[in-house]
């Protein structure tokens, strides 16, 4: 290495802390956006793989509605029609021993042959004549086999609607080959099996078929088709059920990129300080005769390097941490979209390649500054600190005018409903951005007040260590900024979902209207398998009883895609089902049983723009029919939106007689408890189990989701103030050695130990405590941001802002702490330190 | 191979010229700064002529500008108005990276701080300027290794500058300004530092290698013992020049 990196790098070998904290610094950021990648990608990758195991060559589905496809069509479909590659499929969930979801698929192994490549091997040889002639046969994953410790003629236990069954596994699905990730969690039975297991006896899911590209035959396929049957291309329906969790993870990908971005602070604060630690160095590096270019590239390779080493790191906490992530997006995934198993990780050499790049630019871009103003410094003026600080304190205003700006750009990205999500997400990192901008001249401005106060009280120790707080801006500007941003950070997600547990209890207390629910437990988000005919009847005489409601929860064809159906039959009108959006509630829901209209959630007319009157055209068992758009309420259970209409209305236009759930309202002064153990005797001659729950019981259930599903943005808000915490550390660590001169002054003219420890402990609550200010009013506009725009553009609702004061008393009170922490080390120094050897080593 | 006499330098230096034209010449350099808004002239109009090889000290009161004039010959400042002249061309016509590689060229500094660094051992702080003219670290080794022995430091050539007493430190910076044989050695009180005995030593070790060399060496100093040592001795009063 030549003489001249030599110079500089010793430099951070010197200095091993600053060093750690700074690769430290980049490693969390790295592994912040890594570790969502990597689970992102590997969802994805699971759902692909899944999609494709299950579609193979496959290029159409037809489907029908929840009564499902008769099987006689794939009958006329094969034979009438001479549709050769044609397959039938139902599919189901179930759940095993360890609580996990299994996917039930049905096929015909005559019909299979080559269509469905990772089904050949089970479609053939003995083992697919054991599916059909041996009764409650399946074959199974080899990978999730192996994870339930399960051989081949060992016996599954599953349950499937509440009921629970026993199936012989004959072999695993890849045969002898080796386990395929691809195929994670299927459960492969002949059709009649998983019919039979299934509850859906004759009834197909779909036919897959494989189609040339040519409209016409789409046409004519589509017009032999009786109502309420679709054709539709399998790509398009993939597309649309991956497409449910794009916000999702936008989201958690805006949370790991403000860790990088909070990183990115500790390595610019890293870098500036050493820059200015070595300034004398620089400068007698100048006199001898090195050019700025020849500095600048000596500081930005040293901040690659450092990019490169906490990058490196960055990679392997970002895939440990990857793996704990996988498991919570998993969860939120299956908790509100579609079933999803995935125990295969496979780190993305892209992703980690990626996550190290953003690493090093980072770093550059972070250095970029000191590096500057190293090389440009004239080596005369880079030997005084007062100048640099004087320079410093003249940008101010300036920078105060770009934070200004910034927000203002913020603000119009934020306001503007037509910029969409990514704006948006963009409004908010200018917000964070222009108002560390703004900081350094509010810290100023807060000094100057806490001075003439402790001038005022005759505090000493106080005013002393303020004005060196104010005296070095440059750095506890930017130290500060970086608390305030991850504080604010902290205080607005923090609000943000405080907001939203309310506005959901508050939901939950509208819509919960019935004492007692009887449902089917269900094993799938999206998926509510029906309740056994008859059975609301039944539970309406009980005595107690005054009125039951029903419910039939589907999946239907619409103009808009695939969307969810609820029917509804409210036996009281005078107390809303729902808050309506636009209307008033009370007129609007009097006349739901005659109206000829659907209301919608808000989150489907966020996502499909609706607006009441629109109309839309929903297929049915009696063909395509056109509904306008009654009224639009708000509704928290999906973001991907709920159609609602009334039972009689469904009843015309479905040819399903079932219910999903009923409600039963109890006269007034009956016994819950009684009534509960009447239905539950009613219950226990059904064959179905199912479960009953008091409205309290799903209101703890549902808050208790809530909480899952917030469970990984907890945990990056968690990791967003780790980040922030090794930054104030390691400025303030900067900050005090740059005054240990002045304290050794200080100290020869008689501040003991005690006080010089005081001193810089007051510094640091100080500058803890003006984060900690600062960052409320940050992080309430952070929290009106994503209460108002990001959660109505990502999932289309709208939530009620409640803001109550303990948790900003608490983040301030975190940034006094994290502050005063990280001055404990520095303070323990300052007391150590030999006033005489501080003095000489000017 | 180059030895502590000849170095061989990728970037030739121009020859020390002959002792007319001199080697270096001022012609009303003025010199100064804003401070609060109001102009502060330091250098009044100073005019003088150096021939290589002369050895000149350069005395005044503190604040009269002597550093600033330092600095001027050093290229690392420039004139607000006059002409500073080394070897015939006008170093204030230079840009500041043009200057950066005529002062790695032909100028050896030595302050009163030492100034060596900090993070280098004594060997790679004085092979330094070599490497920044472009001569790799093997090659200049042998050369730097003759200088220390010169001035008694080759067994510490490994050793960082903390471990060093301040007349050691003063002699490492006097090779480091020595090894790439400047035209020009510019030394701000170099004793300054330093007590009396050991700053006799450091001054005839450096009066030793300049002369052996034929360097010329501008010396700012407050002591009249040192500047008595000097070929001539010229004196700043309120930022004009006169010879004592």
């Amino acid at each position: 290495m030549a003489i001249l990196a030599r110079a500089n790098r010793r430099h951070f070998l010197r200095h091993p802390l600053q060093l750690l904290l700074a690769i430290i610094g980049v490693a969390l950021g790295v592994a912040m956006v890594v570790s969502i990648d990597l689970a992102a990608e590997s969802t994805h990758r699971a759902f692909s793989l899944s999609m494709e195991a299950l579609t193979g060559r496959y290029t159409h589905h037809i489907t029908g509605g929840p009564s499902g496809l008769p099987e006689s069509l794939f009958t006329r479909l094969r034979v009438e029609e001479g549709l050769r590659e044609t397959a039938p499929a139902i599919e189901g969930y179930v759940t095993v021993k360890d609580g996990s979801t299994l996917r039930l698929a049905g096929f015909d192994p005559f019909s299979e042959r080559n269509l469905r490549s990772r089904f050949v091997k089970a479609a053939r040889g003995d083992d697919a004549v054991r599916l059909l002639t041996e009764p409650d046969t399946v074959m199974l994953s080899a990978v999730t086999a192996q994870r339930l410790g399960i051989h081949p003629n060992d016996l599954l236990a599953i349950t499937v609607n509440g009921q629970a069954h026993q199936l012989k596994v004959v072999a695993y699905v890849e045969g002898d080959e080796a386990p395929d990730p691809a195929l994670e969690g299927l459960v492969l039975a002949d059709i009649a099996t998983a019919q039979e297991f299934l509850g859906r006896i004759g009834v197909l899911d779909r036919i897959d078929l494989i189609l040339g590209n040519n409209p016409d035959q789409d046409r004519q396929i589509r017009s032999q088709l009786p109502p309420g049957i679709e054709l539709e291309s399998v790509a398009g329906r993939n597309s649309a059920t991956q497409n449910m969790t794009a916000a999702f993870e936008l989201n958690l990908r805006a949370m790991s990129l403000l860790a990088l971005l909070v990183g990115t602070f500790l390595i610019y604060n890293t870098m500036a300080f050493s820059v200015l630690q070595r300034r004398e160095l620089l400068a007698t590096l100048r006199i001898i005769g090195a050019t700025r270019g020849q500095l600048l590239r000596e500081i930005l390779i040293e901040a690659a390097l450092l990019g490169l080493f906490g990058g490196v790191l960055g990679l392997a906490f970002g895939v440990l941490a990857a793996k704990g992530l996988l498991h919570m997006v998993t969860r939120t995934i299956n908790d509100l979209y579609f079933v999803l198993t995935v125990t295969e990780f496979m780190p993305d050499p892209l992703i980690l390649l990626r996550g190290l790049a953003l690493g090093v630019a980072a770093a550059v871009i972070a250095a970029l500054g000191p590096a500057l103003e190293a090389a440009w410094a004239s080596p005369l003026a880079s030997k005084a600190r007062s100048g640099l600080e004087n320079r410093a304190r003249r940008g101010v205003p300036w920078l105060a005018v770009g934070g200004i700006l910034s927000m203002l750009i913020a603000f119009v990205l934020l306001q503007t409903e037509s910029a969409g999500l990514v704006p948006a997400i963009a409004g908010v990192f200018l917000l964070l951005l222009g108002y560390g901008l703004l900081t350094p001249l509010m810290l100023l401005g807060f000094a100057w007040s806490t001075v003439v106060l402790a001038r005022l009280s005759n505090a000493w120790l106080l005013r002393l260590a303020v004005r060196g707080v104010a005296a070095s801006v440059s750095r506890a500007g930017l130290a500060i900024a970086a608390l305030t941003i991850a504080v604010a950070v902290s205080v607005g997600v923090g609000t943000m979902i405080e907001s939203f547990r309310g506005t959901i209890a508050e939901w939950l207390d509208q819509i919960l209207q019935a004492d007692i629910y009887i449902a089917a437990p269900s094993t799938a988000a999206r998926y509510s398998p029906p309740l056994p005919n008859g059975l609301p009847e039944q539970l309406g005489r009980i005595d107690g009883v005054d009125k039951t409601g029903t419910g039939r929860r589907i999946i239907i064809s619409t103009s808009l895609g695939e969307s969810e159906l609820l029917a509804l039959d409210p036996p009281y009108l005078n107390q809303p089902g729902f808050r309506f959006k636009q209307a008033d509630g009370k007129v609007v829901w009097s006349t739901f049983p005659t109206m000829k209209a659907v209301f919608v959630s808000e989150p489907y007319a966020q996502r499909h723009h609706l607006k009441v009157g629109d109309n839309f055209e929903l297929v049915t068992d009696s063909g395509p029919i056109t509904l306008p758009v009654a009224g639009i309420f708000f509704d928290y259970r999906s973001d991907q939106g709920l159609i609602v209409m009334h039972r009689s209305l469904y009843d015309r236009l479905w040819k399903d007689g079932a219910n999903t759930s009923v409600g039963l309202y109890l006269k007034a002064g009956a016994d819950l408890e009684k009534i509960r153990q009447a239905v539950g005797l009613i219950l226990s001659s059904q064959q179905q189990p199912l479960v009953v729950r008091s409205n309290r019981e799903i209101r703890a259930a549902s808050l208790e989701t809530f909480e899952r599903t917030f469970a990984i943005t907890q945990v990056l808000r968690l990791l967003a103030v780790g980040v922030a915490f090794v930054g104030i550390l390691s400025a303030l660590m900067a900050f005090q050695y740059e005054r240990r001169r002045e304290l050794a002054v200080l100290r020869a003219t008689g501040l003991t130990p005690a006080q010089a420890g005081w001193l810089v402990l007051v510094q640091t609550g100080f500058m803890g405590l003006t984060a900690g200010l600062l960052s409320i009013p940050l992080g309430l506009a952070v929290a009106v941001a994503l209460v108002r725009v990001i959660n109505l553009r990502s999932f289309g609702w709208t939530m009620d802002l409640a803001v109550s004061l303990p948790p900003l008393f608490a983040a301030i009170a975190l940034a006094v702490f994290a502050a005063l922490l990280a001055g404990l080390y520095p303070a323990y120094q300052v007391m150590r330190v030999e006033p005489s050897a501080a003095l000489r080593e000017e | 191979m180059p030895t502590s006499q000849t170095i061989e330098v990728k970037q030739p230096i121009p020859p020390v010229p002959s002792s007319t034209p001199p080697l270096l010449r001022l012609e009303g350099v003025r010199c100064g700064y804003r401070e609060a808004g109001e102009w502060r002239e330091i250098l009044r109009g100073v005019d003088l002529e150096v021939q290589a090889g002369e050895q000149l000290a350069l005395v005044g009161l503190s604040g009269s500008g002597k550093s600033t004039l330092l600095h001027l010959l050093g290229g690392l400042d420039v004139p607000s108005a006059g002409r500073i002249s080394f070897d015939g061309f006008d170093l204030a016509g230079l840009g500041e990276p043009a200057r950066t590689l005529w002062r790695r060229q032909h100028v050896g500094f030595i302050y009163q701080f030492f100034n060596l660094i900090p993070t280098l051992s004594v060997l790679e702080n004085v092979l330094l300027p070599l490497e920044l003219n472009g001569i790799d670290e093997k090659a200049g080794r042998e050369a730097g290794m003759g200088l220390l022995d010169q001035v008694e430091l080759a067994e510490r050539a490994g050793a960082y500058p903390d471990k060093l007493s301040g007349g050691e430190q003063q002699r490492v910076a006097m090779v480091r300004a020595l090894i790439h044989q400047p035209a020009l050695v510019l030394a701000d009180e170099p004793t300054g530092n330093l007590d009396f005995a050991t700053g006799e030593k450091v001054l005839d070790l450096l009066d030793s290698l300049v002369r052996a060399q034929g360097r010329t060496l501008i010396m700012v100093t407050h002591s009249p013992e040192v500047a008595r040592r000097a070929d001539r001795l010229i004196r700043l009063v309120d930022g004009r020049l006169e010879a004592v």
